[in-house]
């Protein structure tokens, strides 16, 4: 069968990206299944914080944009960072580089993330065609971040307050 | 230190011919798989990548060690377009039996391509191990029987060896999700869960409130602590199933399509795409009288070709369409409808595994 060479080779290939997830960076391709140990406190309620995304309509009302429509046809598991980003419309929403990602860079291991005037200008021209396509204007786009508190049983929500609210302009 | 490594090579030694001799591996049963490998791959899970070549550049950030970090961003229409339909021929390949060994390769290459792109959003899917199955079964005599250009025969003993890695890589998958649970999870605390957290979290924050789901979270807290502890001593026991019998690993193989069915209803988090590496452990050889006869009978060939230029043309209109659409049926936005696909295909492949698995041993057992 394998031998002992082979073997430590093996212990290797697949222990290395494990331990690099424990210390916070998966690397792909590697023989790892989704862990996700945290736990959740007995309680009546559960606080979630929802990222949404409004449109304005031809009466020049806004109204909240179906996520999932919008993103297509980005699945919206994967948009979950474009979110949390805010779209990278906004510089500061953007997650900065951790002393990890910085050495990282320096390796080589990891490109840099700043978006040129072009990029910006192609991120813009994509919202826009998304925002068309489902019937919004295309000059603005407003996000909001949401602090709910659920109730467990019924998915009631008890308590909404808005952390961070901000209008971009397109154009 | 000579001593000691002799003593290291001899559990070496021991570990993989234990192994070895826990998975029966039969030439016959592994070209069946091949056949079934290849309408899974065209049926219910092709990967595709086209839909990624339309956006901006601003949503590119490929994770560290990826691939993609070679790229600037994502490359344009007629590369993707080149490696879905590539991935389609391959497919078509494995499913014919035309030259499956390389097109298990070229398969596995062009999907890790594709996916460090995919995975340029930011989240890793974990879908590996059924890249891990065709690599490995790639150095099988998978492809030289019931095949229409077969592969040339090798010494069987690389058969063994392929399923016996294949083996470990699913304990060690299995492993890498328990460890940290097992850290976290196992404590005699009641009023913490992790079984909660996926419940509830996928619930409400994450809208997975199909099937079962609205059942689910009724469930009583302490009932979903003590599934922390089920879900633990699953996910850490498969080496150890492994190592102890035949009849242990396929007890163990049968509790993860049981686990993946309780996923997809009360988590909605299907894994179709892990579906088909259990059954690499079935015995098909019962099969292969009649698919060998079945194969060389003209009906079945008046009905099989234009059946695959069907899946063809439907694949291929998903792909020039820029539709992301992993399985035949529907598009991937169609979330309930692909959830009930993904059922279907768990409680098929559980029945399919009863019967490969347990009902032919026990008929061998009293012949």
């Amino acid at each position: 069968m394998f031998s002992l060479r082979s073997s430590i080779i093996l212990l290797l290939v697949l222990f290395v990206p494990f331990l690099l997830r424990l210390l916070g960076s998966e690397p792909y391709p590697a023989v790892l299944l989704p862990s996700n140990a945290e736990t959740i406190l007995k309680n009546n309620f559960l606080t979630i914080k929802n990222i949404r995304l409004f449109g304005i309509r031809n009466d020049r009302s806004w109204e909240e944009i179906n996520k999932m429509v919008f993103f297509e046809p980005i699945p919206l598991e994967h948009a979950g960072i474009i979110l949390m980003s805010h779209l990278f419309l906004n510089a500061n929403r953007i997650p900065q580089d951790s002393k990890k990602d910085v050495l990282y860079r320096k390796l080589g291991l990891l490109r840099n993330r700043t978006l040129s005037a072009s990029d910006i200008y192609e991120l813009h021209t994509w919202i826009k065609s998304r925002l068309s396509a489902n019937g919004f204007a295309t000059a603005k786009i407003r996000i909001a971040v949401y602090r709910e508190n659920v109730l467990i049983q019924t998915g009631a929500v008890i308590k909404k307050e808005i952390l961070y609210e901000q209008v971009y302009t397109l154009d | 230190m000579s001593r000691f490594i002799r003593w290291i090579n001899t559990i070496n030694n021991r570990f993989w011919v234990r192994i070895s001799t826990n998975i029966p591996v039969n030439v016959a049963s592994l070209c069946i798989f091949r056949i079934i490998t290849g309408l899974f791959l065209l049926i219910i899970f092709l990967p595709d990548f086209t839909w990624m070549s339309k956006l901006p550049r601003a949503f590119f950030r490929p994770p560290v060690l990826s691939l993609a970090n070679l790229s600037t961003g994502f490359p344009n229409k007629y590369f993707f377009l080149a490696l879905d339909v590539l991935l389609l021929v391959a497919s078509l390949c494995i499913t014919t039996g035309i030259k499956a060994k390389i097109a298990s390769r070229i398969f596995v290459i062009l999907s890790l391509v594709g996916l460090n792109f995919q995975y340029s959003f930011g989240k890793i899917d974990h879908s590996i191990l059924l890249y891990c199955l065709l690599f490995c079964l790639s150095f099988t005599n998978w492809g030289t029987q019931l095949s229409l250009v077969p592969d040339k025969i090798r010494h069987s003993k690389y058969d063994q060896k392929a399923l016996s890695l294949f083996a470990v890589l699913i304990c060690f998958a299995f492993f890498s999700a328990g460890f940290e649970k097992a850290l976290k999870w196992i404590n005699s605390d009641f009023n913490s869960s992790g079984t909660a957290n996926w419940m509830y979290t996928g619930y409400y924050a994450f809208d997975r409130q199909f099937l079962l789901a609205p059942w689910g979270k009724s469930f009583p807290f302490g009932a979903q602590k003590l599934m922390d502890y089920c879900a633990v001593v699953f996910e850490l026991s498969p080496l150890v199933m492994l190592l102890i019998s035949p009849r242990s690993w396929k007890i163990w193989l049968l509790t993860a399509c049981i686990f993946h069915i309780m996923n997809t209803l009360f988590l909605n988090i299907s894994f179709t795409f892990n579906a088909i590496i259990y059954l690499v452990f079935c015995d098909f050889s019962f099969l292969y009288k009649a698919i060998a006869t079945l194969l060389s009978r003209a009906v079945f060939r008046l009905i099989a070709v234009p059946a695959t230029v069907l899946i063809v043309v439907l694949r291929l209109t998903n792909i020039f369409t820029c539709t992301a659409a992993s399985n035949l049926f529907f598009s991937g936005r169609l979330i309930e409808a692909n959830l009930y696909v993904a059922t279907l295909v768990w409680i098929l492949i559980t029945l399919i595994f009863i019967k490969a698995s347990f009902k032919i041993e026990r008929e061998k057992m009293s012949a």
